[in-house]
């Protein structure tokens, strides 16, 4: 049997719940990277060895860092109401997001997996690349929500804001790993 | 109310007619139980066989007093047919019950870390720091058999583990492959054998025996180490100081 | 007791809707049919293009991975979830029984499906404990039995499927996802989509770890410890991404726990009303949320030693204490995400069937607190034979001090018994034997803390004792005691009084014959994990193998008296305990929709007071426009 009028009944939670309760699977996926970040001190020491392609490292870092200009934007515009003009930032992110999946891929076997650093790096560096992919399709399912379905996507508005909260978390976790596996 | 509260003094007092007989029996059965503790066959075995009988005691009359409440309670306190409604007693807090709980809780938790926690720690490592010239005897573990080397007495690799009595001994363990666990169930301790470190284990023999006159005395692997880990055992014989010296001067070259 | 006018009120959309077709089990039969081409179709892919074969590391575990998600798109996730998530067409709710049979946002089928899910892999991996035991019955049973390579499969298999298969999600699962939105006056959990998916993880994950001897099995138990790990079976794959998937599982429970518990609960259910039962389960789902981290990268760096060639754990410049470390950080507080709940559950039970309020409720509740923090601390305890002398004290001390919490739950249970007036129901007593259990569990676990003791009883039968009277002799009797008590909630019938009771009594004596002589074993020299052992320990084995093939059969009672009672039982009444439970509030078997439309719920005042005239702690008005 299906009921259409039981959605909003069964689902009651307001946008202050479902976004602050966001930060626990967010607090979860930090932790990971936090003890991988950890981890490296474990395995690897505090050298960075010769092979570590720092260039396309810092190159990451920096478009994240910019990034977080699109994040804001589209953080206040959501805040306004002014969805349509989100979209054009989900898009900025959603391509940045493609091109650290691609930085990050490219920077694998510049250090053997089989050295200390090497794998821990490997390691790291690809769970963070799980994140941009699921960052990646979840920008694009508000991005195609928006496209088809303004209103739903104004309705729910506090999905686009988790997606722009799990961005601002990329950029953290990012730099974070940055810092502890070509700067420490 | 008055007369409720005077009803559960009495309930009380049936309580600890309860605690008593239950203490009786109970601790009765263990004193007779722990008469036929397997052998204890070293100076460390020793300290840790008193840590456990130790508890063993304790963790009796715990069992008795707390489950022996429990059960009294069921019984005492059961709805009677014709009698189903809630009790008059609906008090949610009294005072000098959750205080001495607390009190008895930590104060218990203290003393078992003292001891026999600490005490015995101190004394296994007392031993350790006391053994100025310790008989060396390397063991290596591998799947799945064990080797051992005396070095200062030239023999090397044998498959059995011949020691001399009352001489502190420094087991230096290492492992070939995985993890292993050395253990002489006898000797009451045991140690992990972690690939690329070297672990020490210190032990006192004390009773002459070897794995054919008790089974507690062999070597066994305690931790799960593949296929074999069931059979990985090696046989021991704990021979007196004189003999030992004769099965050196027999195996060394 | 509890009978408001909210009950009687007609809500649209409970009508039970169509009839059981077998049609409805279809998105089931596709999940298994995506999962299972997805699983073929590409580990044979994989071992193409890697020039190996199928049952190699590196293709199972992509197999794995293409089949877990084949799996859950099968499940009814795109309908149900993605395509609206892109702006795709909306799919109705489900509110009838097909949703049982396919993803669905409904926590009520969510939770009824961990039953099943629990049940089933309850008899699957204890049919493995029946095989170790038979194995055990006499010193050397490889000739005629399992081979020391079946055996050590067979104990790995039953270790953790009934950790993480049944004790991680028995109560957490089957009785918390369904009563957490109800005790707290919600209609359902902060991310119902999210606790849909949850369940949909576990059979891939139960499958692949029963099914992992066809890849060559895993020789390490349920610990997974390297280098042992990498050089004793492909079957190791399916163990790690098995565990991790299992833990992803339950994660995605604890965050909705948390979150509907911050967020979503009724109005003037403050933290000093919150039932015991949720508090329970929150200290679940923070230990999940904060500790499960650490042991998820240790499973996954396993598994990347094994296929992708690092060294963290093996060879020469391997750490592999690491992994012990990394392990127990989880591993040991996930007791206390088995146990907590069941702490919980005596305190919900005892309650309502001695007629009397939770005595000392806010030491309990410090209890269950408690041991959530101090237990994220105590995990080297699982292996002071392999750390540092300087760690053991310190280790020492953390975990004997687990037990001033603990005692607080017996604290709180004994003064709610004292002075009752008990109605001694089966939940009831199923929970006071999980409670004498449990305190031989507990003060059993001295021994392992104390470290001078603990550096005989190690890996001996004394821990395999130990832990089954904390996991199978509390959680899972408590487990059964949920289910008896809230079977009238969720099926609108009662259990059969007698038979329930019966078992309770089988279940106790035979689970006490069974593992309280492994604490003789263990101290005389029978160290666990063993296909073989030596004749004197012979007698002692053939009497707990004897005793636990009656325990083992005895499981056979309440499956049927769950059956029959569901077919056939009595027609329960409203509130069949008495309780003063918030869930009672809702007709039984409970609708779709918990609370209707159109009115909310106040609480005033706390739900265990069973004084005679005592106000009713909930009151039902109509919500106020705007909310």
């Amino acid at each position: 049997m299906a009921v259409n009028g039981t959605n909003g009944l069964m689902d009651p939670a307001p946008e202050r719940a479902k976004r602050g309760a966001f930060f626990f699977p967010m607090m979860f996926v930090g932790i990971i990277v936090a003890a991988w970040c950890l981890a490296r001190f474990m395995w690897a020491g505090t050298s960075v060895p010769k092979g570590a392609d720092f260039g396309v490292g810092a190159g990451l870092t920096i478009i994240m860092i910019l990034s977080l200009g699109p994040m804001l934007g589209a953080r206040g515009k959501l805040s306004r109401g002014q969805d349509a003009g989100a979209l054009g930032n989900l898009t900025v992110l959603l391509l940045a997001g493609v091109l650290m999946i691609a930085g990050i891929i490219s920077t694998w076997g510049a250090v053997p997996i089989g050295s200390a650093y090497g794998g821990i790096y490997d390691v790291t560096s690809g769970w963070i690349g799980l994140y941009f992919v699921g960052g990646v399709l979840a920008l694009l399912a508000s991005l195609m929500k928006g496209k088809r379905v303004p209103a739903r996507f104004s309705g729910e508005r506090w999905v686009a804001h988790n997606v722009l909260s799990f961005w601002g978390e990329l950029v953290l976790l990012w730099t974070m790993f940055f810092i502890v596996f070509y700067l420490a | 109310m008055s007369a409720k509260t005077e009803n559960l003094v009495k309930a009380f007092g049936g309580l600890v007619v309860v605690w008593i007989i239950g203490l009786v029996i109970a601790e009765g059965i263990t004193a007779v139980a722990l008469r036929h503790w397997p052998l204890i066959g070293s100076v460390q075995a020793q300290i840790t066989a008193d840590a456990t009988t130790y508890l063993i005691w304790q963790a009796v009359a715990i069992y008795v007093l707390v489950g022996g409440t429990i059960v009294y309670s069921v019984i005492r306190f059961r709805a009677r047919p014709g009698d189903m409604g809630p009790p008059a007693f609906q008090r949610r807090y009294w005072t000098p019950f959750v205080v001495f709980w607390l009190g008895m809780s930590i104060a218990i938790n203290m003393a078992n870390t003292i001891y026999p926690g600490m005490v015995g720690l101190e004394q296994l490592w007392g031993i350790q720091l006391q053994a100025k010239h310790p008989l060396v005897v390397d063991v290596t573990a591998q799947q799945w058999k064990w080797t051992f080397s005396y070095p200062k007495q030239g023999i090397t690799d044998v498959s059995q583990l011949v020691v001399p009595r009352g001489e502190t001994i420094d087991f230096v363990l290492r492992t070939k492959d995985v993890e292993h666990d050395f253990w002489v169930p006898a000797w009451g301790v045991k140690k992990d054998v972690i690939p690329n470190e070297v672990r020490h284990l210190y032990i006192t023999p004390t009773v002459l025996g070897s794995t054919k006159t008790n089974p507690m005395i062999r070597v066994q692997c305690s931790l799960i180490c593949g296929n074999g880990h069931p059979m990985m055992r090696a046989p021991v014989q704990v021979l007196t100081k004189a003999a030992f010296k004769t099965w050196v001067s027999n195996n060394s070259f | 007791m509890a009978t408001t006018d909210v009950q009687g009120r007609a809500v649209a959309g409970t009508g039970g809707g169509a009839p059981f077709t077998w049609s409805m089990v279809l998105p089931m039969v596709r999940a298994g049919l995506f999962g299972f081409t997805g699983y073929f179709g590409a580990a044979w892919i994989t071992a193409m293009l890697a020039h190996t074969v199928i049952v190699n590391p590196l293709p199972a575990t992509i197999g794995y991975l293409v089949g877990l998600l084949g799996w859950v798109m099968g499940s009814g996730i795109w309908d149900g979830w993605i395509r609206r998530a892109f702006g795709g067409e909306e799919s109705p709710s489900l509110t009838g029984v097909e949703r049982y049979f396919r993803f669905s946002s409904d926590p009520k089928a969510t939770a009824v499906r961990y039953i099943f899910f629990n049940i089933t892999a309850f008899l699957f991996a204890g049919l493995a404990a029946m095989a170790i035991r038979i194995e055990l019955l006499t010193p050397d049973s490889t000739g005629w039995w399992l081979s020391e390579v079946h055996y050590n499969q067979t104990f790995g298999i039953h270790g953790l499927m009934m950790l993480l298969a049944v004790a991680a999600s028995a109560i957490v699962g089957g009785m918390g996802y369904y009563l957490l939105p109800m005790m707290l006056g919600a209609r359902t959990v902060i991310f119902p989509r999210l606790l849909g998916l949850s369940w949909w993880l576990l059979p891939p994950a139960a499958v692949a770890v029963f099914m992992s001897p066809l890849i060559g099995g895993f020789q390490t138990g349920w610990w997974g410890y390297p280098p042992l790990a990498q050089n004793s079976g492909a079957g190791i794959v399916f163990y790690t991404l098995g565990a991790a998937t299992l833990l992803t599982s339950s994660v995605l429970g604890g965050i909705n726990i948390i979150g509907t518990i911050v967020y979503m609960r009724a109005k003037g259910m403050s933290l000093g009303r919150i039932p015991m039962f949720v508090w329970g389960l929150f200290a679940a789902g923070t230990i999940l949320i904060v500790e499960a981290p650490a042991t998820f990268t240790g499973t996954l760096m396993d598994l990347s030693d094994m296929i992708l060639g690092s060294h963290f754990y093996t060879g020469p410049t391997g750490h592999p204490l690491a992994y012990d470390d990394q392990f127990w950080w989880l591993f040991h507080p996930e007791v206390y995400v088995f146990v907590l709940p069941a702490f919980a559950l005596w305190l919900e039970i005892l309650p309502t069937a001695a007629q009397r309020p939770v005595f000392a409720r806010n030491w309990g509740i410090a209890g269950i607190l408690g041991i959530t923090m101090i237990g994220a601390m105590v995990g080297v305890h699982h292996y002071f034979t392999a750390v540092s002398a300087e760690r053991m004290p310190i280790f020492m001390t953390i975990t004997e001090t687990i037990s001033i919490p603990s005692g607080f739950v017996f604290l709180s249970a004994l003064g709610t018994l004292w002075g009752a007036r008990l109605k001694l129901s089966s939940p009831a007593l199923l929970c006071l034997m999980a409670m004498m259990n449990f305190l031989i569990g507990g003060l059993t676990g001295i021994f392992n803390a104390d470290v001078p003791a603990d550096l005989q009883l190690h890996n001996t039968y004394w821990v395999i004792g130990h832990f089954h009277y904390t996991i199978l002799g509390s959680v899972i009797f408590s487990w059964l005691a949920g289910l008896y008590w809230w079977f009238p909630k969720a099926t609108g019938r009662m259990v059969n009084e007698f038979w329930a009771k019966f078992h309770a009594w089988w279940f106790f004596i035979f689970f006490n014959m069974t593992f309280l002589p492994m604490f003789v074993l263990g101290i005389e020299g029978m160290n666990r994990r063993i296909a073989v052992y030596l004749p004197y320990l012979h007698p002692l084995n053939e009497f707990v193998s004897i005793s636990s093939f009656f325990l083992g059969a005895g499981f056979l009672i309440p499956l049927a008296n769950l059956l029959i009672s569901w077919r056939s039982g009595k027609k329960a009444p409203q509130n069949p305990w008495g309780s003063k439970s918030l869930e009672w509030h809702s007709p039984s078997p409970t609708p779709y929709i918990v609370f209707p439309e159109g009115s909310d719920v106040t609480v005033v005042g706390p739900n265990d007071n069973y004084a005679a005239g005592a106000p009713e702690p909930f009151v039902w008005a109509p919500t106020t426009a705007g909310k």
